[in-house]
């Protein structure tokens, strides 16, 4: 197992971390916070491991309405955290709470989610539709919108690159969230999962997101089935209208859970759900 | 093929300081079974099921999916380290007390859940209990008893007042 590691290293500061990202040859070394199962593919050449739990990266601060996460922090620690408990109608921990076992949680980091694109479990697709951003830091620090950093099944914009936080803007006012997942048990692995946010201004849509996780290759948003409910007064069958838009829209993936069909076909009840119960909670 | 290098650890293992060899791509799980600490269990290695569940640092953790080098410097507890044959832990003494392991094989990781549990909740509700016990894959019980038994843990502690 993982015969190729030559060095293990646990840095001490930032800056030595992204040395050692950035050592040649290129893509020897993988960043990690402590976990390893999502990172399975990525370690099995990886020459250098380098740990980056110890670099105070764990933090959970509210900013302006908004929240930061330090990119280490553990997904039980969304979860019992009481600003993430509130934000946005508890839709963090509500994708936190997408890996079911307290135990995994305890043990996986947001950055083990954001860095191998994991849209099995629901907090990546929560994060999208949070508007989120990551704060990296490689030759130079940049801001990345969560949008651009996924670019294909278990791979995202980051070359080389520390993820040292993510950020996510104060929501609108009286913004509704909603999570509808369909799978085996409440405590499985997603065949698919929509999530709807949804903002009114004077009895009409004024934002609106509608994300998609679990069977798809990455997490995505549907800005263009979104474009087509904003300023309009909602209702059941325009609700009905844009989940069927949203079914048309997404390519799910088939495997042993659920085939392509299977997850189409629940696509559109999922996105029904999820609008109408985003509204309620703002109602 | 090279054989990745080995690394020198110093962790506290069960309240007393121990210095251990490991491979740098060697989990934590195969290093403490291969150490003598048979309470932490392989049943999927891909933390599943939660058969491998240790403490570390305080955190209900899952072995299989940390490298043993992760856990330089730190504080590990294993189902070994919970109590004594001749001095149990009071959830040592529910399950047995209320016949909550069958195989036995889930035990040992529902211990370390359940421990956590009791010392961030000591008056959990039923379903907390089994929210808990949500990583703890069981094929004997129905969660039944492991359930009652940590209900019984925690009733006795705050009787006795205790904090582990």
């Amino acid at each position: 197992m993982l015969e190729h590691l030559e060095e293990y290293i646990i840095p001490e500061t930032v800056a030595e971390a992204v040395r050692l990202l950035r050592r040649r040859p290129v893509g020897s070394a993988v960043a990690i916070t402590g976990d390893i199962d999502h990172h399975w593919w990525r370690l099995q050449r990886a020459r250098r491991i380098v740990d980056t739990s110890r670099l105070g990266l764990d933090q959970i601060k509210t900013a302006q309405g908004g929240l930061r996460l330090g990119a280490a922090t553990l997904l039980e620690d969304i979860v019992q955290s009481k600003p993430c408990q509130r934000f946005a109608g508890g839709l963090l921990v509500a994708g936190a709470r997408g890996l079911a076992s307290p135990l995994k949680r305890h043990s996986t980091s947001l950055a083990s989610m954001i860095i191998n694109a994991v849209p099995t479990v629901d907090i990546t697709a929560a994060l999208l539709l949070l508007d989120a951003c990551v704060k990296v830091q490689g030759q130079r620090r940049r801001t990345v919108a969560m949008d651009d950093l996924f670019v294909g099944k278990g791979r995202t914009a980051l070359d080389r690159e520390l993820l040292l936080e993510v950020a996510l803007p104060k929501p609108p006012p009286r913004f509704g969230t909603a999570l509808e997942r369909h799978a085996l048990t409440p405590s499985d692995t997603p065949m698919l999962t929509v999530i709807a946010g949804l903002a009114l201004t004077r009895g009409r849509i004024a934002d609106v997101r509608l994300a998609v996780g679990g069977g798809v290759k990455v997490p995505l948003r549907l800005p263009a089935v979104e474009r087509n409910l904003v300023g309009k007064a909602p209702s059941a069958p325009m609700f009905a209208e844009a989940a069927a838009a949203l079914a048309k829209a997404i390519k799910p993936i088939s495997d042993s859970r659920a085939s392509v069909d299977h997850r189409r076909a629940v696509a559109e009840p999922l996105a029904r759900r999820a609008l109408a119960r985003a509204l309620e909670s703002i109602r | 093929m090279k054989t990745p290098p080995r690394i020198t650890l110093d962790v506290t293992l069960n309240g007393a300081p121990r210095t251990v060899e490991a491979g740098i791509n060697e989990t934590l799980f195969d290093l403490l079974r291969r150490i003598g600490h048979v309470g932490v269990k392989n049943g999927c290695l891909t933390g599943d099921c939660g058969a491998c569940a240790i403490e570390l640092n305080g955190r209900p953790i899952l072995s299989c999916c940390i490298l043993a080098a992760h856990a330089q410097g730190s504080e590990i507890v294993t189902p070994e380290g919970l109590g004594r044959p001749d001095a149990l832990d009071p959830l040592q003494e529910a399950f047995l007390d209320t016949g909550a392991v069958q195989c036995g094989y889930c035990t040992p990781g529902m211990l370390i859940a359940a421990r956590h549990l009791l010392r961030t909740t000591p008056d959990p509700s039923d379903a907390e209990i089994r929210d808990a016990l949500a990583g703890n894959l069981c094929r004997c019980t129905g969660y039944v008893k492991p359930v009652e038994a940590v209900r019984l843990a925690a009733k006795r502690q705050r009787r006795r007042g205790k904090r582990k």
